[in-house]
């Protein structure tokens, strides 16, 4: 009774110390092999399935024992088992005992008591009190037993609750942990490195592999990877995604999964092949998205962080927790990250944009027909405008049917800007002043480089290469291989050297002008279909711009030219005006004149004999006839009998003038050399020509008194507009003094004693009234050499006929003659 | 003697006219303008040798008399006499058998008138 008691009060007092479980229980078995007749106490705990009965705890501590269980043979162990009834067996002899004996804990024994360890509910194991003797216990003591393993079964029972709470503690910090690393961030690459890190340690995992692959297209968006991930679980991955696989565990020699394979990677030699992995463990990702992944652990390690153990499948419910809230952690990242894509192309677009319109501000602030291809092309390859290394822009030459390049631009990386202004710095409306100010440097830098690009002439025929087909079909090409693409034009591609480029077409406002050329020969970036997007919407800027700098070139030269015509008829105007009103005057004086100096020639016929009258007479005589000179030169002049306008050969004008002139040439001992040129005909009056060359061989006599060598020679001046028919005049008559150049057309000056002084004056007038032009090199002390300009006939007839058709209307009157 | 009808509305030129053709052994008969002239050439009996006829002149000018003129008497020649140099290239003047630009030297004038009446 005694010893009862005390076994209980000791249990009891073990059973509730404060020493860990295992101890607990070790220590009643202790208690109970200090009884009399026990010499040993085993503890079985029962396995989950409740087939086997694993040896937990033996008493006497000293005694080495296997670590194995028992199977539930025998019909006493399951009427144990069963009916939760202790067993007692006296004699271990029988057969039935047998695998029982063969355990070395028990041989040696006689008899052995088995008891249930259970509470009220749950059979937790076997307690076996063995001993040499034959065991017989009485009810009392049955009971005691009883009492004890009770106590035993509450110890396991807690042991059990204790480790599960663990666990179930040790989850929830688990998934805390990845809870807190996947808030912490919405970056995606940053969430998926931190995230592969810490399931890695909290499944306690070798490594781990994360990848997401897009549905549609399945390719790989996301991939990371902690510790060493060999190529084939990556690619198993892979496959898993593709096939939709689910959760799951593989615990043995991962390479033996993928024999085929990995024979036919063998040749890569991937050296994360040759390690095997243990043990394997994924689960699936699921998305709302079109996307589907996988987590994957490898590699489990042993609580003694050495030894590699197996995953379980209370890891495989954590992992897939954790997949869980990964995937809905990761769709929000990649939802995110997918905004922030679309955000920072949109900020592309509009930098693009805002680029644009910073280059179209520059085109439309210059008009220039020879700056604006620059510019263009300056935009397209600085790095702030479009960035291209190299841009040619061809315009086509219609008349020609050709594309000749008008203008070409190189990134220059190197290209040093003014003072204090950082290239990469420019932004708004630097961008366009900058750029116009490149562009008349540019033309002058772009002047004297090699003809390579000068001398391109691209036929407008579809076989002479993309930028011909460019031009002809209006649309851009893209070509990644000029060399072996049978489109290009091989010539063409040496002479550039390209590689990759493209070509766009530039637009006028109805049809193509021009092609731009672009490519990256130094840096070989490729060109996207970005760029191109972005370049042609520039080629439709710069073709409006160029559309409108053509219109306004033709506007201004038009301009120029009505400017001209209204100046030259205003002055007709004026010249008809005057004329009119000094051949009133000629007319009026010229009565006058007669009566006096036919009167006075009568005075001096009937004075014939007083010599002093006569003198006085004379002088009267010769004035009046001055007079009647100048009267005369002055109604020449301004009548300008343009019905007379015919074609003429400015070669046999300019001979009839001299030979006017012929004596006064011989009488000064003047040499004259005449080069005739072939020209066309100029159109006008003969004989006001022929004056024109007369008066000026005049000049040059008297300039010649003591002889000189009088030049002429006549040629076609070709300009690019219109040509004119030239006569050179070069005398060695000492030229005309400085003070007086700027006189010599003033119709009231005069150097020369004879003559009214309206030599040149006229000379001038009649050259204008022909739309001629003067120009005078005066070499003072040398010569004077004059260069008069007509137009040719053909090109000015129509102007001049208009007079011609008012004097045909009198035709029938002259037939009545 | 050949008789020289002269039309001017200068007074002071009729009488210049006058005198100098007169010494050249011409008669002269004056005209002041062309009304003048075609009704001197009413008489058949005193009809000119040839006519020196202005241009300007009040009443009927030089250029529509020389029109009447060349019709009603074709074979009387006619010499215009202005101050106008450029009706020498107008077509209304054509019909004249010789224009002459006035001048104070009659030399010109005087060789035409000769040259004119020998034919």
């Amino acid at each position: 009774m005694n010893q009862g008691f005390e076994l209980l009060k000791k249990t009891i007092r073990v059973a509730n110390s404060s020493i860990g479980f295992e101890d607990r229980l070790q220590g009643i078995l202790d208690l109970l092999t200090r009884l009399e007749g026990i010499e040993r106490a085993v503890l079985f705990i029962l396995s989950p399935e409740q087939e086997k009965l694993a040896i937990k705890k033996v008493s006497p501590r000293d005694m080495t024992w296997e670590d194995r269980s028992l199977p539930l043979t025998g019909s006493w162990l399951k009427d144990l088992i069963k009916n939760r009834r202790p067993q007692i067996i006296t004699q271990l002899t029988r057969k039935e005992h047998k695998a029982f004996l063969k355990i070395p804990l028990f041989k040696g024994f006689q008899s052995l008591m088995a008891l249930p360890v259970e509470d009220d509910n749950v059979l937790y194991g076997v307690l076996g009190l063995l001993s040499r003797q034959s065991l017989n216990p009485d009810p009392k003591q049955l009971e005691q037993f009883s009492l004890v393993n009770w106590e035993l079964a509450g110890i396991i029972r807690n042991s059990k609750i204790y480790t599960e709470s663990k666990k179930i503690i040790a989850e929830l910090s688990v998934l805390y942990q990845v809870g807190k690393v996947i808030g912490s961030t919405l970056e995606l690459d940053d969430l998926i490195r931190r995230a592969v890190a810490i399931i890695a340690q909290v499944i306690n995992a070798t490594g781990s592999a994360l990848m997401i692959m897009e549905k549609p297209s399945e390719t790989v968006i996301v991939e990371s990877e902690f510790g060493r991930v060999s190529s084939l679980v990556k690619e198993k991955i892979r496959q898993d995604i593709l096939r939709q696989k689910g959760d799951y565990i593989i615990n043995r020699d991962f390479p033996a999964l993928f024999k085929t394979s990995r024979a036919s990677e063998k040749k890569k030699g991937d050296p994360g092949d040759t390690e095997s992995i243990t043990s394997l463990m994924g689960v699936a990702l699921h998305f709302k998205g079109p996307y589907q992944g996988q987590l994957c652990v490898f590699d489990k390690i042993g609580l003694d962080g050495q030894s590699n153990t197996h995953f379980a499948e209370d890891d495989l419910s954590i992992l897939s927790t954790i997949g869980n809230i990964m995937a809905s952690a990761l769709e929000n990242a990649l939802t995110f990250q997918k905004m922030e894509t679309l955000a920072r192309k949109n900020e592309e677009m509009v930098k693009n944009l805002s680029t644009l319109y910073q280059i179209d501000s520059a085109l439309m602030t210059n008009v220039s027909i020879d700056e604006l291809p620059h510019i263009i092309l300056e935009a397209i390859t600085l790095e702030e405008g479009l960035g291209f290394n190299r841009a040619i822009l061809l315009l086509a030459d219609e008349d020609q049917n050709v594309l000749t390049p008008s203008a070409w631009s190189i990134q220059e990386k190197s290209r040093e800007r003014s003072a204090g202004q950082q290239r990469g710095a420019l932004s708004g409306q630097e961008l366009s002043r900058f750029l116009i100010n490149q562009a008349t440097q540019l033309r002058n830098t772009h002047a004297e480089m090699d003809s390579r690009f000068r001398d391109i002439t691209i036929p407008l025929n579809p076989n002479s290469g993309i930028l011909a087909q460019t031009f002809l079909k209006g649309q851009s090409f893209l070509i990644q291989e000029a060399m072996t693409d049978p489109r290009t034009n091989k010539e063409l591609v040496n002479l550039l050297k390209l590689e990759s480029f493209a070509t766009i077409p530039v637009m006028g406002k109805d049809k193509v002008i021009g092609v731009i050329e672009v490519d990256n020969f130094l840096d070989k970036r490729s060109i996207t279909q970005d760029d191109l997007h972005l370049l042609s919407m520039l080629a439709h800027q710069a073709g409006q711009a160029l559309e409108n700098a053509r219109l306004y070139d033709f506007i201004e030269k038009t301009n120029q030219e009505l400017k001209v015509t209204r100046e030259r008829l205003l002055e007709s105007e004026k010249m008809v005006a005057i004329g009119e009103m000094a051949s009133g005057l000629a007319h009026e004086i010229r009565n006058p004149l007669v009566s006096i100096g036919g009167f006075v020639r009568r005075l001096n016929k009937k004075f014939q004999d007083d010599a002093q009258v006569q003198t006085y007479f004379q002088v009267i005589i010769n004035e009046v006839e001055r007079l009647e000179k100048i009267i005369n030169e002055i109604m020449e002049f301004y009548q300008d009998p343009r019905g007379k306008y015919k074609e003429w050969d400015l070669n046999r004008i300019v001979e009839q003038a001299l030979g006017l002139i012929q004596k006064e040439i011989e009488q000064n001992n003047i040499v004259v050399r005449k080069t005739w040129g072939r020209v066309p005909p100029i159109f006008g009056d003969d004989s006001q020509l022929r004056h024109v060359f007369y008066n000026l061989f005049q000049n040059s006599c008297q300039a010649m008194p003591q002889g000189g060598n009088l030049i002429l020679r006549t040629f076609l001046e070709k300009g690019a507009n219109r040509s004119r028919v030239v006569c050179e005049i070069i005398d060695t008559g000492g030229g005309i003094p400085l003070e007086l150049l700027h006189n010599i057309f003033n119709p009231f000056f005069t150097t020369k004693t004879l003559g009214s002084g309206l030599g040149l004056s006229i000379v001038h007038k009649i050259i204008t009234r022909h739309q001629g032009e003067v120009d005078i090199d005066n070499r003072p002390g040398e010569g004077v050499s004059f260069l008069i300009k007509f137009p040719l006939a053909k090109e000015i007839q129509p102007f001049i006929k208009i007079k011609k058709n008012g004097e045909e209307n009198h035709e029938s009157n002259l037939n009545s003659r | 003697m050949s008789r020289i009808l002269i039309a001017d509305d200068e007074e002071a030129l009729q009488r210049l006219y006058k005198e100098e053709f007169e010494e050249e052994g011409y008669e002269v008969v004056l005209a002041g303008n062309g009304k003048e002239v075609l009704s001197l050439l009413e008489d058949p009996s005193r009809l000119p040798d040839l006519i020196v006829m202005d241009i300007r002149m009040p009443e009927m000018d030089g250029i529509s008399t020389l029109r009447v003129i060349k019709e009603k008497y074709p074979r009387i020649p006619v010499i215009l006499c202005s101050a106008y140099s450029e009706f020498k290239q107008d077509f209304s003047t054509w019909a004249s058998d010789e224009y002459v630009v006035k001048s104070s030297d009659l030399t010109e004038l005087k060789e035409a008138v000769k040259r004119l009446i020998k034919g």
